[in-house]
């Protein structure tokens, strides 16, 4: 066997144990983004749940299309799209959400403070900062919001990793972690 | 000056609809387009043209199941537009916010709105 082609019956037993019920690298178009919508709503069962899961799938995807320092071309939308990873474990009582992308050095800081900011206020203030940062105009594509309302759905911290890459990129790594009790609870009104 | 409808089958799209006779905006379904700007520019020229008339009457109705962030971004310009057109050519408008009954998220993103916006706001459960 060629030692360098990727075991993919290993890797699908990783992921298996790790409960991941989705995994994506590359480049993701508005049609896979919507496809995985439909199917994770309808897959994780209640309305509810499906909605929340995928609304911070979509904060991340765009993310990782907006921000990643890593861009291909894509024929589909004809312009440069950022290029990560994501995925979607699904556990015994909660979700986690992860994403994973390149970002220039030269942001490494202001993402940490930004997340660690985020961090430490409570779902009262995230909803200020929210309206606050919303009224801001932007420099960029994103709406400079995405973070903030991924803890807001989530009502977890953000967890993050950055890991150095070269001169120019980290790697930054970024989890969200969705319990199932607490959508149950919201949503049995 | 034109009505406008802009519907695809797209799902991340919304459907819209601008009523050049009544008034009256339809923006419903889910809206999660990765270049909002883009995407909302037709609407802001047909709100341009339409609020540069004074003393007309509008009125927004919003029936979203879901929008990403980029999209609460471009909605929440599109009524600072109409807040400037009652605040200066005496316009009069009104915002009705539709969210499906148990959907708690979306009447939360209504009750920011109407907490962001001085306008005429009705949040409709349905």
């Amino acid at each position: 066997m060629n030692t360098e082609s990727l075991s993919l019956s290993k890797y699908l037993r990783d992921m298996s144990q790790q409960n991941v019920i989705l995994t994506f690298k590359g480049t993701i178009s508005q049609e896979i983004l919507a496809d995985v919508g439909i199917n994770l709503r309808s897959r994780l069962g209640s309305f509810h749940t499906g909605k929340r899961i995928f609304a911070i799938f979509v904060e991340l995807a765009q993310n990782i299309y907006h921000h990643s320092a890593q861009k291909e071309f894509s024929a589909s939308k004809g312009r440069p799209a950022g290029v990560g990873m994501l995925a979607i474990q699904d556990s015994n009582d909660h979700f986690i959400l992860s994403s994973g992308n390149l970002i220039e050095n030269y942001k490494v800081e202001g993402l940490k403070e930004r997340c660690q900011f985020i961090n430490q206020m409570t779902s009262e203030e995230l909803r200020t900062y929210y309206m606050q940062q919303r009224k801001r105009p932007t420099g960029g594509v994103g709406a400079n919001i995405g973070l903030i309302d991924m803890a807001r759905r989530s009502k977890n911290p953000l967890q993050y990793d950055i890991q150095d890459v070269d001169d120019d990129t980290s790697f930054f790594a970024l989890s969200i972690t969705v319990n199932k009790i607490e959508l149950e609870n919201e949503t049995a009104i | 000056m034109k009505s406008l409808l802009i519907h695809d089958e797209h799902e991340y799209k919304p459907r819209i609809s601008l009523d050049a006779e009544t008034g009256i905006i339809n923006i419903e379904g889910e809206s999660y387009h990765e270049y909002t700007l883009e995407f909302f520019e037709p609407i802001f020229k047909w709100l341009g043209d339409y609020t540069e008339v004074p003393n007309k009457k509008i009125e927004l109705n919003f029936r979203m199941s879901y929008f990403n962030t980029s999209s609460s971004r471009r909605f929440l310009e599109i009524m600072n537009l109409l807040e400037e057109y009652e605040a200066e050519k005496n316009g009069r408008v009104v915002v009705n916010w539709y969210y499906e009954k148990n959907d708690l998220d979306m009447l939360e993103s209504g009750e920011e709105y109407a907490e962001d916006v001085k306008l005429e706001f009705n949040l409709i459960a349905y």
